[in-house]
């Protein structure tokens, strides 16, 4: 199942859509999949945040209409309440369960580069951005067990979740040039080594401040430098990744560049 | 592939906005449910409005609940019916709105007065342990879950971190129930491939954010 399926599966069950022995089924899953269980209750107290927050704008909007109604004073508009200054942090069980995963991640990532430079392939830039490189997961499409029909899209995104990287680079380039089509089909170049035709699309979608992707796209343009033997500008561009705490990419980049150094 | 909502998508900031748009001719129940249901969100006005003198009058009288009680578990009522029709908990009216919104209003009031261990006259039409009484469908789990207010402060702190757009597009998506090809026109952005994408990590920060309070 890619990581589509899985997100839509978890928003059937959060938001109450499962039909009851689909529901039966997944809550069997939850039980023996602790980090599916993780992420559940994460995802959960994030609805509920939501929930919290909405339910409280349309109260303060229904105080207003009532202040009005009624000829009195409207309340104050605020829309959520104001954190305490010395809130008691409740540890939540599993979070640091899930930064340590992480850490191994990154150490084994590195212990397996470690082995290819030992025996003397990690030296060849392109062999060292391949063993960086893993298609970024399909969250473009949602695909429907069963569906028999397949128009161009769905055909290019299931030969990317096939792996079949020619087929896809075939059919994206077939597609309209939107960003998403273009990330996908730089992904699929890079699959397939043509790094060349990879790099001018990877720089441009990392460059596009209102792509969903741009910061992945920076990611993938520095692995396409890397491959292609611009070993500088790829520094460069890992550097500046893994010094910001919030790129995605951050711990890929700074292992990598442990790696070069 | 589900549909656009059928009436046009109105702007976020409408959804917050305090002005009172009544309709000059209220719609009739099935109409106004219909609307409700097809994301006229602005419409819970009009609700409140044709609904809450009614309730007022009757919760102080048979409920002995005071006017400001009475108003605060009207406007509770309207918005768990809200959440009913976009959830899908609520698919077809089997009573008028009135009904089904006193029904809602009335038990948050004995909630309400049961907190404050007020005496309650007794209410000999009040329908309650109805077989078809609506306020069964009411889900006040999230009310018990979150009464610690401590909590309620780290969530809303946690939230207002996330910052717009993703605040934006979650609370459409999650709560209004809008489809993504919805979120993506609300929001502006150029594919429900790319709504689909950057609903996704919104989802992952607001998670990282609620994880470090």
């Amino acid at each position: 199942m890619n990581q589509d399926d899985n997100n839509q599966r978890i928003d059937d069950y959060l938001l109450g859509r499962m039909k009851s022995g689909e529901r039966s089924a997944f809550e069997r899953s939850i039980d023996q999949d602790e980090s599916l269980a993780e992420d559940i209750a994460a995802s959960r107290m994030a609805l509920d945040a939501l929930e919290l927050a909405e339910d409280q704008a349309l109260k303060v909007r229904l105080q207003q209409l009532e202040a009005k109604l009624s000829g009195s004073s409207a309340p104050a508009a605020t829309s959520t309440p104001a954190a305490p200054e010395s809130a008691t942090v409740v540890a939540l069980p599993g979070r640091s369960r899930g930064r340590w995963l992480g850490v191994a991640a990154a150490l084994l990532l590195m212990l397996l580069a470690g082995w290819f430079v030992v025996n003397g392939i990690g030296n060849r830039p392109e062999q060292l951005a391949m063993t960086y490189f893993e298609p970024f997961p399909n969250y473009a499409t949602t695909n429907v067990r069963g569906d028999q029909t397949e128009d161009a899209t769905m055909a290019a995104f299931n030969a990317y979740d096939a792996a079949d990287f020619a087929r896809a680079v075939e059919l994206f380039r077939s597609l309209e040039a939107t960003d998403v089509n273009r990330f996908y089909l730089a992904q699929s170049l890079f699959a397939a080594k043509e790094f060349t035709a990879a790099a001018p699309l990877f720089s441009d979608l990392a460059a596009r401040a209102d792509f969903a992707l741009a910061p992945e796209a920076v990611y993938y343009a520095a692995l396409t430098d890397l491959a292609r033997g611009q070993t500088t500008e790829a520094t460069k561009s890992l550097e500046t990744i893994s010094a910001d705490p919030d790129h995605p990419f951050r711990e890929q980049a700074a292992a990598l560049l442990a790696e070069l150094n | 592939m589900v549909p656009l909502r059928k009436s046009a998508v109105p702007t976020f900031r409408s959804l917050k906005s305090t002005s009172v748009e009544a309709h000059k001719t209220p719609l009739a129940d099935a109409d106004l449910f219909g609307a409700i249901k097809s994301g006229k969100h602005e419409l819970l006005d009009q609700l409140y409005i044709q609904h809450r003198s009614a309730f007022l009058t009757y919760a102080q009288r048979q409920l002995s609940a005071t006017e400001d009680d009475a108003a605060d578990c009207f406007q509770d009522a309207v918005i768990a019916f809200y959440k009913n029709v976009v959830t899908g908990r609520l698919t077809e009216l089997t009573c008028e709105i009135r009904t089904y919104l006193f029904a809602i209003g009335k038990r948050l009031v004995y909630r309400k007065n049961h907190h404050r261990h007020r005496e309650v006259v007794t209410d000999p039409v009040s329908g309650i342990g109805m077989v078809d009484d609506p306020s069964r469908e009411v889900d006040l789990s999230l009310l018990n879950r979150l009464e610690n207010d401590e909590r309620r402060a780290q969530l809303a702190a946690g939230l207002a971190r996330l910052g717009e757009p993703c605040q934006q597009i979650l609370t459409l998506f999650y709560y209004h129930r809008y489809p993504i090809e919805s979120v993506q026109e609300a929001v502006g952005l150029p594919s429900p491939g790319a709504t689909r994408i950057k609903k996704m990590r919104c989802l992952d920060k607001l998670k990282r954010v609620l994880a470090t309070q």
